[in-house]
């Protein structure tokens, strides 16, 4: 089945005020995302992370400022029906207990009158997708789930009916971290393979450089860096980047190791040389002058291995 | 056992049902309005407590000079004891939903009417299943006492064995109601247990 091409989303000056309180939740924030592009949006709690991401699907409507989705303000249009088209997912999974598996996958595909054939079929094509085994959990209840598996359920609610784009709400904060890597590789691939728009509110600095193609790094509602991971390493642009690097002490953590800790076995393709027991923060600026693989020597000048940025931040992330 | 009897047992549920019928078309709105409308729970619980609060004697002796005698009051006062359980367990029911469920159906694009009916009411029906239990216990109990106001019923035994100083006539009044109110109480239960069942074995 071809999903269509993720939309793009743009952030127009948006700002949020919730009744009540004195400052913005959100205080106009402006970014674009590109079709397909990973987003993960970052900061503490309370930043307004979670508010901005909800502006999407409009289940937060901004005071000011406007949000586009696949360059149609989203005020112009029916919050119902462009939520269908959104997928949504939350840290509390949110599945309905009284419908199975299937039920709850079959939600969105249900509300759009899809006939019982394709709703089939594709909950079952969704169910591989997340890698659950439709014979084994088609007909269960989610609270005979596990909690990774309660999360899986919910991907493949969101990912029903094909949508453009994909919300993610701290998806993965209440698994534990070895699910939690699981499901982080394969959301990525997921969206990678689908082509769909993701955007990933998250407070965890390695799930950031994990995942995103670009992060967006909120303080207080305002937007304080929006760039690539590298960037956000190598150049933090605000005193407030940086101390959230150094709480969860990325930078120390890439001082620590060393190529060798993060190789993978040699690859082709051209790029400079390190040696294996030069920091991963000095590698960095190699990726910084826009190489796409290094490649790893032992004592005697013989590559013994290659890295790439992602493997980088994999290393980092794992310890 | 007295001639009429099944007569008098007929009697007796028709105002029992009757009455949780009623109690049932009022508590379930009135439970559901206090739960989405937090600002006006105290008020509608409050009302709804009333039922709770003043004897079913007394509502009837209030009532009399409105509807006179006979079974529509009798009704009346057995619905109002009927609607407190009922109304607090709706309130409870949809309060309780966890947050994260109802804002995944806003998420995912569902209308407000379509959470209502396929989300909270499922949800919620059990508890309320379990509330219209214990009204169902009280009212058929309760009805008891219809008599004093010419609403007929098992409680006419009762008042006639007083009266007359019959004892077994009394206690074919007392053990009839006795057996009712337990049936009720079986009957629920196995409806709320055979709810549960097909709930988890619907493909």
């Amino acid at each position: 089945m071809n999903s269509p091409a993720g939309a793009p989303v743009r952030f127009e000056r948006v700002s949020v005020r919730y009744s009540g309180s004195q400052t913005e939740a959100v205080d106009a924030v402006a970014f674009d995302v590109r079709p397909g592009e990973f987003v993960v949006l970052l900061g503490p709690s309370g930043c307004g992370k979670s508010t901005l991401l909800r502006t999407v699907n409009r289940l937060v409507v901004p005071n000011a400022g406007r949000v586009l989705v696949g360059d149609k303000d989203t005020a112009t249009l029916d919050a119902v029906q462009l939520r269908r088209r959104i997928g949504y997912v939350i840290q509390a999974v949110g599945l309905f207990s009284h419908m199975t598996v299937a039920q709850n996958v079959a939600v969105v595909p249900s509300l759009l009158h899809w006939d019982r054939a394709r709703i089939d079929a594709r909950i079952d094509e969704l169910l591989h997708m997340v890698r659950l085994d439709p014979a084994r959990y088609r007909d269960r209840f989610p609270k005979e789930l596990s909690g990774g598996e309660q999360q899986r359920v919910g991907v493949a609610r969101a990912l029903a009916a094909e949508p453009e784009i994909l919300l993610m709400d701290e998806p993965f904060a209440a698994v534990d971290a070895i699910v939690r890597h699981a499901l982080q590789d394969e959301i990525a691939e997921i969206a990678r393979r689908l082509g769909t728009t993701v955007l990933f509110v998250t407070h965890d600095v390695d799930e950031a450089l994990r995942l995103a193609a670009r992060i967006a790094i909120l303080e207080r509602g305002r937007l304080v860096q929006y760039d690539a991971p590298l960037r956000i390493l190598t150049a933090p642009a605000a005193p407030f980047v940086e101390s959230l690097l150094d709480t969860h002490d990325v930078v120390r953590r890439l001082s620590l190791k060393c190529a060798r800790d993060a190789m993978q076995p040699p690859r082709d393709g051209a790029g400079p040389d390190v040696r294996e027991d030069v920091s991963l923060r000095e590698i960095l600026n190699d990726f910084l002058r826009g190489a796409a693989t290094v490649h790893v020597l032992d004592g005697n000048a013989r590559r013994i291995g290659s890295l790439s940025f992602g493997d980088v931040v994999a290393a980092v992330a794992s310890s | 056992m007295p001639p009429d009897f099944w007569a008098h047992v007929r009697v007796h549920l028709g105002l029992a049902g009757a009455a949780l019928a009623i109690a049932l078309v009022v508590a379930v709105p009135a439970g559901l309005f206090s739960a989405k409308r937090a600002a006006a729970r105290p008020l509608v619980l409050g009302l709804v407590n009333v039922g709770r609060v003043v004897p079913s004697l007394a509502v009837l002796t209030l009532l009399l000079p409105v509807w006179g005698v006979g079974a529509k009051t009798a009704i009346a006062a057995l619905a109002l004891l009927a609607i407190p359980p009922i109304a607090i367990n709706t309130d409870v029911a949809i309060r309780n939903i966890p947050m994260a469920v109802t804002d995944a159906a806003r998420g995912l694009g569902m209308l407000p009417r379509q959470i209502l009916w396929r989300i909270e009411a499922p949800l919620a029906f059990p508890i309320v299943l379990a509330g219209t239990r214990t009204a169902a216990v009280e009212v058929i109990a309760s009805a008891t006492l219809a008599t004093f106001i010419g609403g007929g019923g098992l409680g006419e035994y009762i008042t006639t064995g007083l009266q007359a100083n019959d004892t077994h006539l009394l206690l074919v009044g007392v053990t009839a109601v006795a057996l009712l109110a337990i049936a009720s109480e079986l009957a629920f239960t196995a409806l709320l247990q055979f709810a549960g069942t097909k709930q988890r074995s619907r493909a």
